[in-house]
């Protein structure tokens, strides 16, 4: 009787601290996943090879190509586990397009279509608006920005409310480079 | 015993798919469109001043689609309350332009009764019309007198959020 008694309790003991355990691993688990702010857009557009990203550019009142490179560079020299090309004739049905126009002040600077379902394209449109506006010349330093942002939501990050990271919906960061966290957010789709 | 294992077993499940469903699921929604917005702030007597024009008014039944460079825009008509800065007499009616589908600036829908913080569109897309400063930061819905923000606003919603339009005219008024 004292034995079994015994063994119960121990038993029980057991099953306690097992579960503890696994409260405690759930408990960090989660902590360590909170850490992060980025968003993921919901969709199943998947580029056909992650390290050959292509992006075509089509400029009509304003020449991106420089800091369309300098965007595309930032994300391909980080930890994100995708490679971004530029070309004139891409080779997979499914790229990217990216084009200027000038919309004036419609209150964005650059729109995205993207992760739709249908869409073989993800399509980018440069504002040049401040581009172009000579009272906006601060902001053409922020264009090459702009397009590392542009960028991240075709790689499905969505927009967070957070000031320090690039896909920030609070005004810019003043650097095209992708943080921790963008990079995070990117490589749970592109493993 | 068996008793205390299930219960245990149903509390690790518990905690275990909340967490799937509060990290997994929440973080991920419908696309439609993404934007960088052009102008961000701090603080809605900033806000105040950097708008030329602010209205309550009740959006109009009427609405239309533009297509302009592969993009849908919308005209809401406004039927302008009063007018907390620039020079618009009440119950006149103007146009707001809003870029469809985009998350960032919330659609006007009609019949809602609105406080818009507002600029002068200056481009080609339409004539005389409004645009809304920084989008979703300048479109706040009033219902029984309460004003209303959108998701997105997690700077200036807090500030604006649940107030009386009373109070809040107030500050408007002497921010200009």
């Amino acid at each position: 009787m004292k034995f079994k008694m015994k063994f119960k309790m121990k038993f029980k003991t057991k099953i306690s601290s097992i579960a503890i355990a696994l409260m405690l691993l759930v408990s960090f688990g989660n902590v360590a996943y909170a850490a992060y702010y980025y968003s993921i857009i919901q969709g199943t557009l998947t580029f056909p090879d992650q390290y050959n990203i292509e992006i075509k550019p089509t400029w009509n009142n304003y020449d991106y190509s420089g800091l369309l490179d300098t965007a595309r560079s930032a994300w391909n020299s980080s930890a994100a586990k995708i490679y971004f090309t530029r070309t004139s004739s891409p080779t997979h049905t499914q790229y990217i397009t990216i084009t200027d126009y000038y919309f004036s002040n419609v209150g964005w600077d650059g729109f995205c279509y993207a992760s739709y379902p249908t869409h073989l394209v993800a399509d980018i449109q440069i504002n040049d608006s401040h581009t172009l506006n000579p009272d906006y010349y601060e902001s053409f330093h922020n264009r090459a920005e702009l397009i590392a942002h542009e960028l991240g939501h075709t790689l499905r990050l969505d927009d967070v409310g957070v000031a320090t990271v690039l896909m920030s919906n609070l005004g810019y960061i003043h650097t095209p480079n992708p943080t921790i966290d963008d990079i995070a957010g990117v490589n749970v789709s592109y493993k | 015993m068996k008793k205390t294992i299930l219960f245990i077993l149903s509390l690790c499940l518990l905690v275990g798919s909340s967490i799937f469903v509060k990290y997994t699921i929440a973080k991920t929604k419908t696309p439609v469109a993404e934007a960088k917005v052009s102008y961000s702030s701090n603080n809605i007597k900033q806000l105040a001043k950097d708008s030329q024009l602010i209205i309550t008014g009740t959006v109009g039944n009427d609405k239309n689609i533009i297509t302009f460079h592969n993009i849908k825009f919308v005209i809401s008509s406004l039927n302008v309350s009063d007018s907390l800065k620039g020079n618009i007499l009440s119950n006149s009616k103007i146009n707001i332009l809003q870029t469809k589908d985009l998350a960032e600036d919330p659609e006007l829908q009609p019949n809602q009764k609105v406080l818009l913080f507002l600029e002068k569109y200056d481009g080609a897309i339409t004539d005389n019309a409004y645009v809304i400063k920084g989008l979703y930061q300048g479109n706040y819905k009033i219902n029984n007198g309460l004003i209303q923000t959108s998701k997105n606003n997690n700077v200036l919603g807090p500030q604006m959020n649940g107030k009386k339009l009373g109070d809040i005219k107030t500050d408007l008024v002497t921010a200009n």
